[in-house]
C-alpha cells in the first residue's frame, strides 16, 4: 500500500513526533506508515485522514501487483 | 487492545532489569549453591517482568510488533525441537562423556525459559530501535 503521508506531513511542516502526538499514536508508528512497513487499521486511517482533511483514499492507494 | 489490560506498568521494566541484573552478577559470581538459585529466580523473573511489561507508547504498531516477535519465536522454538534430536543423534554417537556433558549443559542453556524470553525481548526491542529513525529533513519548524 502506498501513502502521501510525508507529503501532506511537509505539506503543512510538521515532524513525525507533532502528528503522533495529534493522532495519539507513537512516532513509531508514523515512521513506519509513511515507509510502508505497516498498514494502519480503519480507525488510525479515519484519524489520519481528519487530521489532514484529505479522504482515506486521498492518502492511500493500493500497490498495483506486478 | 483487550490484552493490554494484562501488561504491567511500564516502570517494571526497570525494576525487571535491576532484578536481572542482580541475577547475573550473582551467578557470575559462584556464590554457593542456594544463592545460585535464588540468583536464577531473579534473572528469570526480571526478564519475565522486562517481557510483560507496557512500553512507554502503546499503539496499534507496538501490538503488531510483540505479536510478530512471539510468532518468530514460537517458530524459531518449534523447528528448533523437531530438528536438535535428529542433530544430536548424528553428532552424539561417537562422544566421549565429557563432550556429551558440556553439550547437555549448553543445550540446557539454550532451551532454558529465560533464555527463550530473552530472544524475544531482544527481537522486540530491536524492531522499535530499528523503527526509531527521525525524519531529520522535516523536523525544522
Amino acid at each position: 500500500m502506498n501513502n502521501t503521508i510525508r507529503i501532506e506531513r511537509a505539506i503543512r511542516r510538521i515532524t513525525q513526533e507533532e502528528l503522533a502526538k495529534a493522532i495519539g499514536v507513537s512516532r513509531q508508528t508514523i515512521f513506519a506508515i509513511e515507509n510502508n512497513k505497516f498498514v494502519p487499521s480503519t480507525e488510525l486511517a479515519l484519524k489520519l485522514s481528519a487530521y489532514f482533511g484529505k479522504t482515506v483514499n486521498e492518502l492511500f492507494s493500493l500497490q498495483e501487483s506486478v | 487492545m483487550f490484552y493490554q489490560k494484562f501488561l504491567l506498568p511500564h516502570f517494571m521494566q526497570f525494576v525487571g532489569t535491576v532484578m536481572a541484573l542482580i541475577g547475573i552478577i550473582g551467578l557470575c559470581l559462584g556464590i554457593m549453591d542456594a544463592i545460585s538459585f535464588l540468583c536464577y529466580i531473579f534473572l528469570s523473573v526480571g526478564i519475565l517482568l522486562v517481557a510483560i511489561s507496557k512500553e512507554k507508547t502503546e499503539d496499534e504498531f507496538i501490538t503488531y510488533l510483540r505479536m510478530r516477535s512471539i510468532i518468530v519465536i514460537t517458530v524459531i522454538c518449534l523447528i528448533y525441537s523437531v530438528i536438535m534430536p535428529i542433530v544430536q543423534y548424528f553428532l552424539m554417537r561417537n562422544m566421549d562423556m565429557a563432550a556429551l556433558g558440556r553439550i547437555s549443559i549448553a543445550q540446557n542453556f539454550i532451551t532454558s525459559k529465560p533464555v527463550v524470553v530473552l530472544l524475544y525481548i531482544l527481537l522486540f526491542k530491536s524492531s522499535i530501535i530499528i523503527n526509531s529513525k527521525s525524519d531529520e529533513q522535516y523536523n525544522q519548524n
